[in-house]
């Protein structure tokens, strides 16, 4: 069965994507920040990762600084990013997010999809 | 204000002898330490005005080449804490129409006032502008903190509302099981107007970044005839709608630094208006061109047009004009206004011509 972490702080939007996921067969992990993130991925390595950015304690972009996403091929990182926040996602595929999608674009179908394409 | 405050005033007169004539009744203020200067130019007037060291500006009307008036333009009267008092040798109501919708303070009839009568006039209206700014000020940070109240709160509405749409899907593509069709069909409905407003959630938020003090642009130098070809690429299945065309006459191509997301974000938004307030079969029409150190985007429709009293309001927030064709379309009033932000934002200017019934054309010009 393959893993999958999301990180995300709020908790409405963490629960409706473990939902989906769980639902389409994966083994899902949450995380509500960078830091509990690094502690999940150096307990079990996930083989994908759905990053938010703007969390409290450790932003998704200092857990990829501190991850090193390069360093991990065989996993995928998507960062999850709001309309506003533009200059976020060039950051964020330097620093080794595959993809960048908007949160207000992802439904049930197209979440699943996506998360197919990189596992 | 105590009375030994010494005024600093600036007369601005083409005329020497009035300079003479009004020193004279200076001098006879008595009671009040002043320093007179005097500049005879519209243009020396305009660099001493921009140099904000004196307390109030004395304008005559007549200047030689253009009237005190014109030679103010340029300046807003309204947000400087100097009045300025405009000298006149005529008395007019037209220039009183005039002078007050420049934000003149005062004006005296040459050759008509003492010694008595100027220094009220002065330390009055010194007085009088100096609580008028504290007002603007006060407006001005109630106007802002509104701002960041509407930022704050679209923020915290997004994120309830991003949970209902996820869901909503849920129910509706069938993860938590098999839904009848009069269930979907309720749950689609809650999903269009939910996605509805996410987007005025999104446009508010748009807005908030837009207007925020800390927001840098992060331009980058572009071939802005590749550029425009790029963003109109997509345009034909919403355009043949109508059986709209576009047409895009270019100019010589130029480089120009710009933030690719955002030009795009206003260049849409202009030729969207062009879409929605023309009529079927009509042709957009969009070229550049350069002009010394500027280069000029035009966007052309032949629509329904805009008064020209309304050429301001239009870019205003939440503001739409009504008009022949504003029943038929919809929209949040923030499109133009978000133009002319990105516009200004690049350090440029937005201009608009138009003709009502016969078109409006929107005229971009940004630095090279």
């Amino acid at each position: 069965m393959k893993k999958v972490l999301i990180v995300e702080d709020e908790k409405p939007l963490r629960d409706v994507y473990e939902i989906i996921l769980s639902t389409a067969g994966y083994a899902v992990e949450t995380a509500i920040n960078g830091r509990e993130a690094l502690d999940a991925v150096r307990r079990s390595m996930p083989d994908f990762v759905l990053l938010d950015v703007f969390m409290p304690v450790m932003n998704g972009l200092d857990f990829m600084r501190e991850f090193n996403p390069a360093a991990h091929p065989e996993l995928s990182v998507v960062v999850f990013s709001n309309n506003s926040d533009s200059g976020v996602s060039e950051e964020a595929r330097n620093l080794g997010a595959r993809d960048v999608i908007l949160k207000s674009e992802v439904s049930p179908g197209n979440l699943v999809k996506l998360v197919g394409e990189y596992v | 204000m105590n009375d030994s405050d010494p005024l600093s005033l600036l007369l601005i007169d083409d005329d020497e002898e009035d300079y003479l004539i009004f020193k004279r009744v200076v001098s006879k203020m008595g009671d009040t330490p002043f320093r007179l200067e005097w500049v005879d130019t519209p243009e020396k007037a305009r660099e001493i005005i921009a140099e904000k060291r004196h307390d109030l500006y004395l304008v005559d009307y007549r200047l030689g080449s253009m009237t005190g008036i014109e030679m103010l333009a340029g300046f807003d009267l309204f947000m400087m804490e100097q009045p300025f008092i405009l000298l006149t040798g005529l008395r007019n109501k037209d220039i009183e129409g005039q002078a007050t919708r420049v934000g003149i303070s005062d004006y005296l009839v040459k050759g008509s006032f003492d010694e008595e009568l100027l220094q009220r006039v002065l330390r009055y209206n010194i007085q009088r502008k100096k609580s008028e700014a504290e007002r603007m000020q006060q407006l001005k940070e109630m106007n802002d903190a509104k701002d960041e109240f509407i930022a704050l709160a679209s923020h915290q509405l997004r994120t309830p509302a991003t949970a209902v749409k996820q869901y909503l899907g849920i129910l509706i593509e069938g993860y938590a099981g098999a839904m009848s069709d009069d269930q979907t069909k309720f749950l689609k409905t809650a999903n269009e107007s939910n996605d509805r407003q996410l987007m005025i959630i999104n446009d508010l938020l748009k807005t908030a970044q837009l207007d925020a003090k800390r927001y840098r642009l992060k331009p980058k130098k572009r071939s802005l005839n590749t550029f425009i070809k790029e963003v109109i690429d997509g345009f034909d299945s919403i355009l043949s709608s109508k059986k709209q065309s576009l047409s895009f006459e270019p100019g010589d191509d130029v480089d120009i630094r710009i933030d690719a997301d955002e030009m795009k974000l206003a260049l849409v938004n202009l030729i969207e208006n062009a879409h929605k307030y023309s009529p079927d079969e009509t042709t957009i029409h969009i070229s550049t061109r350069s002009e010394g150190d500027e280069a000029i985007l035009c966007v052309r429709d032949e629509g329904v047009g805009i008064a020209e009293r309304d050429y301001n309001i239009i870019f205003e927030k939440f503001t739409r004009v009504q008009n022949k064709m504003s029943d038929e379309t919809s929209g949040n009033g923030l499109g133009l206004y978000w133009v002319k932000r990105i516009v200004e934002l690049h350090g440029g200017t937005l201009r608009v011509e138009s003709k009502v019934g016969k078109g409006t054309s929107f005229e971009m010009r940004l630095p090279l």
